[in-house]
């Protein structure tokens, strides 16, 4: 079995033209929204961003399976970016890459 | 008879839906909630019996005066003609109210009241202790909610936790308050845990309670969050699936009495108008007529 989890997810804000966000700052909320809800020690986690689009503001997240659940929730309780309001979109989890690629789950008959 | 599918979010507030003035907003935010995968929604007006005691006031002086202490059900009209617009499927939304309240004796000037009845959800937030005993006794209502604002200082235990369950109640945590600030994510996180301690999180409901779009998740991601609140894998889904569905169920039993019984004529072609009874029993002659419905 896999041993990392791959998150699909993007950054939203109330404002289609948002701030710009460069691919560092992303990955530096991220690790301030787990920082913030699980402290120190779970923050420093190993959490690599593997693709990040600047236009969509769209990244693919790589993240050891123990601390998904972490990483997850604290992605939903994140709702700051430099000081604006923000939401963390979830598009798609797998445990495999190849997995983001497609799903049954809209999957319409 | 309301038919409803998952997921559900049974708390959205009025003002979220004041503040979208233009149609567009209200299609965007709609078609969001709909991708996100929720089916069934309730936009939520609460009443605080603070309040009512100075309404109380006025009409010693003005006896005249009969204003409703609570307010009208929001208008629904404008989000189900976007849905129809829109052609979402199964996408069904509520009213609901929830009663902040301390004494009891307000509580009863608010039930008796006409506007009352044209909810279909209620949920009661007891803020004193003698008045979170009426609700386990003898307060007819869907869900048990607390302001996420204030330390949850009901003094729970196992027997009223258990008296609350066997009446229908279901218990909810209003994730966006955890979202906004870090002090009513520590009295969200305190009284999940308090119910994980006196009833295994038994009957345990998510709900937004947003105010604006931005705090309003997708419900896999209120699932996961379900770990934090100390739920199970299982409780987790049945939070946003299986007991709001309940409450909905619920809803429906109290308030159309004791027993409930829809007779339907399926058959269109023979009569236009389809008729729907309800047979009821000793509650025929208490309760109002409205009880008799057309229903297409």
């Amino acid at each position: 079995m896999a041993n990392s989890f791959y998150i699909d997810l993007s950054l939203k804000f109330p404002d289609p033209y948002g701030s710009e966000v460069s691919p560092v700052y992303f990955k530096k909320n991220i690790t301030e929204a787990l920082c913030q809800l699980f402290g120190e020690v779970s923050s420093a986690v190993d959490i690599d961003l593997l693709k990040f689009d600047k236009e969509g503001r769209r990244g693919i997240l790589r993240v050891p399976k123990s601390h998904y659940v972490k990483l997850r929730s604290s992605l939903t309780l994140a709702s700051r970016y430099e000081g604006t309001v923000c939401c963390y979109i979830i598009h798609k989890v797998s445990p495999f890459l190849l997995g983001l690629q497609g799903d049954s789950r809209n999957y319409n008959h | 008879m309301i038919k409803t599918t998952g997921f559900y979010d049974l708390c959205i507030q009025e003002s979220l839906f004041t503040s979208l003035l233009t149609n567009n907003d209200l299609i965007e935010s709609l078609k969001s909630l709909h991708n996100f995968g929720y089916r069934t929604i309730a936009v939520n007006q609460s009443i605080d019996d603070g309040n009512i005691e100075v309404g109380k006031k006025k009409k010693k002086r003005e006896p005249r005066e009969t204003q409703d202490i609570v307010p009208v059900p929001f208008n629904l009209k404008r989000i189900q003609d976007v849905v129809a617009q829109l052609q979402l499927e199964n996408f069904v939304v509520l009213n609901r109210l929830t009663v902040f309240f301390s004494h009891q004796e307000a509580l009863h000037k608010i039930t008796k009241s006409t506007n009352y009845k044209k909810f279909h959800i209620i949920a009661a937030a007891p803020t004193t202790m003698p008045a979170f005993t009426f609700t386990c006794t003898s307060l007819e209502a869907d869900i048990f909610s607390f302001n996420p604002e204030n330390k949850f200082n009901m003094r729970l235990n196992r027997k009223h936790y258990n008296l609350l369950i066997d009446r229908g109640f279901h218990f909810e945590l209003l994730y966006s308050a955890a979202i906004q600030d870090s002090t009513k994510r520590k009295n969200l996180i305190h009284a999940s845990h308090l119910f994980h301690a006196f009833g295994k999180s038994k009957n345990i409901i998510f709900s937004s309670g947003a105010e604006n779009f931005m705090y309003i998740r997708s419900p896999y991601d209120i699932i996961n969050l379900g770990f934090i609140f100390g739920l199970s894998e299982l409780q987790c889904k049945s939070a946003v699936f299986h007991c709001p569905s309940k409450v909905v169920l619920n809803s429906v039993g109290r308030r159309h009495g004791k027993a409930v019984m829809f007779v339907e004529n399926i058959e269109s072609e023979k009569e236009d108008v389809i008729m729907l009874q309800e047979s009821e029993g000793e509650d025929m002659e208490t309760d109002q007529p409205r009880q008799k419905k057309t229903k297409i």
